[in-house]
């Protein structure tokens, strides 16, 4: 029995501790360091919403905030777009199941491949001195190269959707998979034809899947660090790069910490919400 | 013979408030085959996992062979189960299944395989013994979970609804293979279902419970002829339950009325004249009388309107409404077809022995 | 009635969505397969037309000592961070499934946060944490910033397959005389097994190709993709791509043997 609850302690202990020294302290310390002021050439303790008003008022902060949250949505749709079709088809129309599995891990399979190696191809193609600029020269489409494909919101959604279509494919897959065939047929039954089907039928029982396929784009673009150094150019400038610059450059840790907070209750604020929806939208198949 | 488990005034309560086992007592018998019978939520699996030590009991001891088990984990109980899923390691063969709890005990390789192979031959399956459990049938599963239960030569072997997945051909076979199995080891079986066929079918005793608590225990006939109240005698079987009052009490007998008769039985004890009582009379102990059929020599006539008859392929049902209004079951017989069967709005007169019913104290009338 | 309208709809359906299909496919792989030309191709700039073919770039990245060095770096970051993880992660992964205690809500929360959190906020955050503490950066604090990150993976893979697991199991193990670390090792740990590798290679990946947390916890040691980095932004080489199609090729490496690991498991 002793050895059983010694058992019992480290399992519980080992991570605790770990969840307590490596993520709720550090979070505590930034959360504090947001509160503190700069002064040259470092920052001293305090208590004042300096920070944050900053980041409210000044249009520096409070645009690139609201660009990120713009290109997150713009993401989030776009890898919809894609994902929604392809998994329709691949649980309702692909009727073996052997191909149904190699077109899922076919598009999974990307989730393994360098996420840093998937944004610098969108730098070789949308480049000036890129693939399809030299393509289209090439051809006679262009004299010149044209700038318009890397360095702005495009190259940055482009870019973000490709790396998220997978994310968005697997909860909406799954969810699309929980829903029983013979719904499918009753609603066929009643004489519903296939479109009505869809929207009524098969596309309120897979909201689930499809708010967690858009939480996991919009949070993972908001917070996203690679794509804006890479593709994204002065116009691309998100918020990950404005912390980055604060932490460095700037060495305004009290700034970059509120920064990070407010990404943080963002990020917080769409996860609770996507949950409030996904149990209020949920409906019971059992 | 020496008692092999004795549950002692064991009590469980889930949740703080959920009263699963009701200050229970059982003593079970070495050899015998023993059934918990009765509907789901009676206590009958708690008090089964309470003896493997799955669950402790709030209140109260269990005894194994004499010993105190009450506070020993599972592991250090000498009982094995059957569980209703079977519960099989998927990732191990069948072999390895079953040598699973052999090779706890720490015992040399030999050994084992010896073992091993003699159980899986006693439940026919030693030509399966490197299968996984996925690649076998569910009467084949089923033979895995009791060789892996019997190879440890347990004291006692639980099963908890053993039959409970198998189709209905199956269950009905398994059910004599069981009981073969018991007779040929001697081991001692307690088995939870909820099925009465299959509890009369394989036990020596049959522990019917309700509510937590013990409704009857005995025999399988003894339940099922002489049910110590109503919902024994409706639990097991069928039988038609008819409300009935004392005339007159005489030299421990009583004359009582019911549905329209008079007949005398035994006095329940602490009863009056004047008194309710219920009665119990089975279908299959009613019989259609001829014209000339009189009462008398503790046989009894009753007259009835026949209102719906339900072909039973061996049998006929009939529903019947006596006068009074009481409704009564009637089961003939269709291999002597001297009695022609009645259709529905017939008057009929039915038969019975006053030494067939079953009479119930005021003080248990469900 | 409805049969030929349906039919009709069916056959138009899946030639579009057929078309549909080999889109979505081309959108996710063309770009894979123009990283794996360019690293053959005979020139320094990513341009069309191709103008012939050379192992050059496969050449220069083999005798680049900073790029190996970087390499081993990101071997020894991806396999400590994942053992650890997975030290952490699956002792949380049965707390949370087995266990009641105070502020469980609040724990799981706490650990789940990485999934969706920002890998930049783990990254200050645990720098913050450091240099408070006084802990020079170096590969080390990178191995625990990835282990932190990555945490979650570990334990929703195996909180979900604990889950699924029959209880029964545990049960009869017990009843068949197995003390609880026995249980734990005979009947558990193999039954989840598919959740641990699948967890653990994720991690593994995900360790090798990390930058935010690294770029705020490493010191003066590189990683793979930190090096990969501090290049593509001083401009892009073939010889990238000549990295980048030997990553492809450990991933599709890493793929097939995870899938022949954990076929075993999907065939009961």
């Amino acid at each position: 029995m002793t050895r059983d609850r010694a058992l019992r302690s480290v399992v519980l202990a080992t991570p605790l501790v770990w969840a307590v020294a490596f993520m709720f302290v550090p979070y505590l310390i930034i959360f504090t360091y947001s509160f503190w002021l700069k002064q040259y050439p470092t920052f001293v303790p305090a208590f004042q919403f300096g920070n944050y008003l900053q980041l409210l008022v000044d249009p520096q902060y409070y645009q690139v905030l609201l660009r990120t949250a713009k290109i997150a949505i713009l993401v989030a749709l776009s890898a919809l777009a894609i994902a929604y079709p392809f998994a329709y088809y691949l649980v309702f129309k692909v009727t073996s199941a052997r191909l149904r599995l190699t077109l899922y891990m076919a598009v999974i399979a990307p989730l393994w491949v360098s996420y840093l190696l998937r944004a610098y191809i969108w730098k070789t193609i949308l480049g000036s001195e890129g693939v399809i600029n030299s393509f289209l020269v090439w051809i006679g489409i262009l004299d010149t190269p044209t700038d318009i494909f890397l360095y702005n919101q495009f190259s940055m959604v482009v870019t973000l959707t490709y790396i998220f279509i997978p994310f968005m494919v697997m909860p909406i897959y799954t969810a699309l998979e929980k829903i029983p065939r013979n719904l499918i047929e009753a609603s066929k039954d009643l004489g519903v034809g296939p479109f009505g089907t869809l929207f009524k039928v098969i596309w309120p029982l897979s909201l689930p899947g499809v708010f967690a396929g858009m939480t996991f784009a919009f949070c993972l673009t908001f917070g996203d660090f690679v794509a804006p150094f890479l593709v994204g150019g002065p116009d691309g400038v998100m918020v990950a790069n404005v912390i980055t610059s604060q932490y460095g450059a700037a060495l305004n840790w009290p700034l970059g910490s509120a920064l990070a907070i407010v990404m943080l209750i963002i990020v917080l604020g769409i996860i609770e919400l996507s949950d409030r929806f996904e149990r209020s939208g949920r409906i019971n198949l059992a | 013979m020496s008692k092999i488990v004795e549950i002692d005034a064991v009590t469980k309560i889930y949740g703080g408030s959920v009263l699963a086992v009701d200050d229970l007592s059982l003593a079970i018998e070495e050899g015998e085959f023993v059934t918990l019978l009765g509907p789901s939520g009676c206590g009958k699996t708690t008090l089964l996992r309470m003896l493997a030590g799955f669950e402790s009991p709030d209140r109260g001891r269990i005894r194994l062979a004499g010993e105190d088990v009450t506070d020993r984990p599972p592991y250090r109980r000498d009982v094995n189960m059957v569980f209703q899923d079977y519960a099989l390691f998927p990732h191990l063969s069948v072999a390895k299944n079953v040598a699973f709890g052999l090779e706890r005990q720490r015992l040399d390789r030999a050994e084992i395989a010896r073992r091993v192979g003699d159980a899986l031959a006693l439940v026919g399956l030693a030509d399966k013994a490197e299968r996984r459990p996925h690649e076998l049938s569910g009467g084949q599963r089923q033979r895995v979970a009791l060789a892996r239960a019997i190879v440890r030569r347990p004291k006692v072997l639980l099963l908890d609804e053993p039959l409970s997945a198998l189709d209905a051909n199956l269950r009905e076979a398994m059910q004599v293979e069981l009981k073969h199995l018991h007779e040929k080891l001697g081991l001692t079986f307690v088995m939870v279902t909820h099925d009465q066929t299959e509890a009369l079918v394989m036990s020596d005793r049959i522990v019917l419970m309700k509510d937590g608590r013990i409704a009857q225990v005995g025999a399988p006939a003894e339940l099922y002829n002489n049910p110590a109240t109503p919902y024994v005698a409706s639990f097991i079987g069928t039988s038609n339950l008819l409300p009935a009052r004392i005339s007159a009490i005489a030299d421990g007998r009583a004359l009582i009325a019911f549905s329209g008769t008079r007949c005398h039985v035994p006095a329940p004890t602490g009863s009056a004249a004047g008194q309710n009582l219920m009665v119990g009379l089975r279908p299959e102990k009613l019989r259609l009388a001829t014209a000339t059929d009189m009462a008398g020599e503790g046989r009894q006539i009753l007259d009835v309107t026949v209102e719906e008859s339900l072909f039973h392929g061996n049998s006929v049902r009939l529903r019947c409404a006596a006068p009074g209004g009481d409704i009564l079951l009637v089961d003939c017989q269709l291999t002597q077809s001297q009695v022609t069967i009645p259709a529905g709005g017939a008057s009929v007169r039915l038969a019975f022995n006053e030494a067939d019913l079953n009479v119930f104290g005021a003080d248990d009338r469900t | 009635m409805s049969t030929a309208r349906l039919t009709l709809f069916d056959r138009f359906g899946n030639g579009t969505y057929a078309l549909m299909i080999l889109c979505v496919l081309a959108f996710l792989y063309v770009p894979i397969v123009i990283l794996v030309i360019f690293s053959f191709n005979d020139s320094s700039s990513l341009t069309l037309p191709l103008s012939g073919f050379t192992w050059h770039w496969y050449d220069k990245l083999f005798s680049n000592r900073d790029l190996l060095r970087a390499i081993g770096n990101s071997f020894y970051v991806a396999s400590f961070a994942t053992v650890l993880t997975l030290l952490v992660g699956v002792p949380a992964a049965f707390a949370l499934d087995r266990l009641d205690f105070i502020g469980k809500r609040m724990f799981r929360r706490l650990i789940l946060l990485p999934l969706v959190l920002p890998g930049i906020i783990t990254g200050i955050s645990m720098l913050n944490l450091f240099k408070l503490v006084g802990i020079g950066l170096s590969l080390e604090t990178v191995i625990l910033g990835h282990a932190t990150a990555l945490l979650a993976i570990v334990v929703t893979q195996v909180f979900a397959r604990l889950q699924r697991l029959n209880r029964r199991l545990e049960e009869a193990a017990a009843d068949l005389g197995a003390r609880p670390w026995e249980t734990l090792y005979f009947v558990v740990l193999p039954n989840i097994r598919s959740a641990l590798i699948g967890s653990g290679l994720l991690s593994f990946t995900l360790s090798f190709d990390e930058i935010p947390v690294t770029f705020f916890l490493t010191g003066r040691d590189n990683t793979l993709p930190m090096y990969i980095w501090s290049t593509m932004r001083r401009g892009i080489t073939p010889e990238i791509n000549a990295v980048g199609t030997l990553i492809v090729l450990a991933s599709l490496v890493l793929i097939v043997v995870s899938v022949i690991l954990l076929r075993d498991e999907r065939e009961r």
